[in-house]
């Protein structure tokens, strides 16, 4: 076969559909045929694939979760339903709120120090949180006036109804110090695109997400870009329609992914583009293929990394170019990489199916080769790694996520591994996680725990980043609610 | 049968009866779920995306004229599979037991081995060939579905045929 000229090869290819070829071309290659052997091996081969292709296999759809209610919904019981479990979670939430500071906000979303204000207590009037399945999707607290102070865990907690039909996230604020209570920053009901097959940031990655400072949050709210000023409440609609945005580390732009203005396309293009905080027109970058997805920021603003399928792209924000794709890591996950100030600046983690087995890599700078720092050994459908995040304190060391099976099963673990980079140490920490981050003193880790029965997991927790131990519980949601994403935030 | 089966496919016009989706899962679900679980290589995600198809139909504004809600699902669940990224699993199907599950037949190497040979080639490719061998579809019609030109198609089956080739051959089959 591989002495086949590839002209032949296409043709052959080609022909393999009924008017795929022309009557000319297709006695031309009938004629070939004849003569060439090899050739006839490549056609008895396309067409044995072309068999194996169509046959069918036993399938049965599985079954619908609820389906019943999916397809006939009690609407008015479920709005009930969700009412009074959202109320009882603004009561717990209120109930546990004692934290008032004031700003400005000290540090960033970027680890560089551990801030030591006191938390003082709260003059927090109650929210009222929308029910699940009305309208309302907007309820900022604190209130205006209400100032932050202190190491926090951000995370997302999402709420779907009986139908699977809406959702509803929450965007929780957790201190890391032990006397304070859980605090809630801002949530909104969820409703799904009229495009059937467009991007879809119902469970935003949240470290991407906050301003320089840490003092603001961008959200997509139903697909608008919308911020969120986590001291004093106020939420702005930049009027902008776009999904997984990331805000600049420089704080100057956001960049999100939406829809292009072109008709008729199906699927419907993606572009990434950017915009100020402030509003304004928008900046195209690039046409995306993977569009849901949020990029990530180079340390200085200049620079995005966003995953491609066949690996990942370096774009220059100012010429919206391509300056280099690399190509040994694909990215399976939209936390396929972190980017930092420091040497080495750039972790990957991901897979090559067509390059060999799950590994991470890491690039001293953009302009360095990348070195693998870890290879699993084992091939994309066996393993999957996500989620890499340096070490604010510690320069070699980061955390990241394995997600892995066994043969022979389908359903995957999660682990929590901390690898440092100079020796290539991998430790295996006793916790499943889809998803941690550090806390800011970088001694400990704080991380959402893997639940086997719903979507994510269902506890905050904070554990030594050594072994794992000292487990403390920070935040647990209620039955139906599953917390998606986690990040550190120092005021 | 034949009323649900019309209403199930009939556009739900200002005034006129909604889709019946439970019936639309009834008649297209197992076609669907045959269709994405040879396309993507993997029962889970398969799963994963049956619901969200579903989903994503019935929240659409609008539906497709009647009796082409079967190209309009595959047309969904085309996109769907070839950006799908397994992160945004939060529409899993959360009690589904192992009783319920599909099991493999332990005979059906041949299956297995093509659906790992499929999960190797570009995602594209491999929807693009599954939609036309699996699910009978032509050019034409795979082209309105996935919004390229019949030419583009017939070059993605052309390099899906190459790249599924390339791959059962690695895979020693």
């Amino acid at each position: 076969v591989n002495y086949v000229d590839e002209h032949v090869r296409t043709q052959l290819e080609f022909d393999r559909d009924p008017g795929g070829l022309t009557p000319h071309d297709r006695a031309q290659l009938r004629r070939h045929l004849a003569t060439c052997a090899e050739c006839r091996a490549y056609a008895d081969e396309l067409s044995r694939n072309d068999a194996l292709l169509a046959r069918r296999e036993r399938s049965i759809a599985p079954p619908l979760l609820r389906s019943r209610q999916l397809f006939a919904p009690a609407w008015g019981v479920l709005a009930a339903l969700a009412a009074v479990a959202l109320v009882g979670v603004t009561v717990l939430g209120i109930a546990r709120e004692n934290a008032v500071s004031t700003l400005p906000l000290a540090t960033s979303a970027s680890p560089s120090a551990v801030p030591s204000s006191p938390i003082t207590p709260p003059a927090v009037q109650s929210p009222t949180l929308p029910p699940m399945g009305t309208a309302t999707e907007v309820l900022p607290t604190p209130p205006p006036g209400a100032p932050l102070r202190g190491n926090w865990i951000v995370v997302g907690k999402l709420l779907t109804d009986a139908s699977n039909a809406r959702s509803q996230v929450e965007i929780w604020g957790v201190p890391v110090d032990r006397s304070a209570p859980a605090r809630l920053f801002y949530t909104f009901a969820f409703g799904i695109g009229t495009v059937p097959e467009g991007p879809s940031d119902r469970t935003p990655y949240l470290r991407r997400q906050f301003s320089a400072d840490g003092s603001q949050l961008v959200l997509s709210v139903r697909g608008s870009l919308t911020i969120v000023d986590l001291g004093t409440g106020q939420v702005r609609s930049l009027g902008i329609d776009g999904d997984f945005p990331s805000w600049s580390k420089d704080g100057s732009l956001i960049a999100f992914v939406h829809r292009l203005p072109v008709t008729d396309v199906v699927p419907p293009p993606f572009g990434l583009a950017v915009v100020a905080p402030t509003g304004g027109a928008i900046r195209e970058l690039a046409v995306v293929t993977a569009p849901n997805q949020s990029a990530e920021w180079s340390p200085d603003g200049r620079a995005l990394l966003m995953a491609v399928r066949d690996g990942t792209a370096v774009i220059d924000v100012a010429s919206g170019r391509v300056t280099r794709t690399l190509r040994s890591v694909s990215p399976a996950s939209p936390s396929f990489a972190h980017w930092r100030l420091g040497r080495p600046s750039l972790v990957i983690a991901g897979y090559g199916c067509d390059r060999g087995s799950a590994h991470v890599v890491t690039l001293d700078d953009l302009g360095a080769s990348e070195r693998t720092v870890l290879d699993t050994g084992d091939s994309c459908d066996r393993v999957d790694l996500r989620d890499p995040r340096w070490n604010p304190q510690v320069r070699s060391e980061l955390l990241y996520v394995r997600a892995s099976r066994a043969p022979g099963r389908e359903a995957f673990d999660y682990s929590l591994h901390v690898l440092d980079v100079d020796t290539g140490r991998d430790r295996t920490l006793p916790i499943s996680t889809h998803e941690a981050t550090w806390t800011w003193a970088g001694t400990e880790i704080a991380y959402i725990a893997k639940d086997a029965s719903r979507p994510f997991g269902s506890v905050v927790l904070l554990a030594n980043h050594v072994d794992g131990s000292g487990q403390r519980e920070l935040l647990r949601a209620e039955p139906g609610a599953s917390f998606f994403s986690i990040a550190s935030v120092a005021f | 049968m034949h009323d649900r089966k019309e209403q199930a496919t009939t556009a739900p016009a200002e005034g006129h009866r909604p889709i019946d989706w439970g019936y639309a899962y009834e008649l297209y679900g197992a076609d669907l779920f045959a269709f994405l679980r040879r396309a993507l290589g993997d029962r889970v995600e398969a799963e994963d995306l049956m619901q969200e198809v579903f989903m994503r139909a019935m929240r659409a504004r609008s539906h497709p004229e009647p009796d082409a809600l079967r190209p309009w699902l595959f047309r969904i669940a085309s996109n769907l599979a070839i950006s799908h990224h397994r992160r945004r699993r939060i529409l899993t199907f959360l009690s589904l037991k192992s009783s319920d599950a599909i099991e493999e037949r332990p005979d059906d190497d041949e299956g297995r081995h093509v659906r790992a040979a499929l999960r190797s080639i570009p995602r594209d490719q491999a929807v693009t060939l599954t939609l036309a061998l699996h699910e009978g579809f032509s050019r034409r019609e795979i082209a309105q579905m996935l919004g390229l030109s019949e030419e583009a198609v017939k070059s993605r089956l052309a390099r899906g045929r190459r790249n599924f080739a390339v791959a059962y051959r690695t895979l020693g089959l």
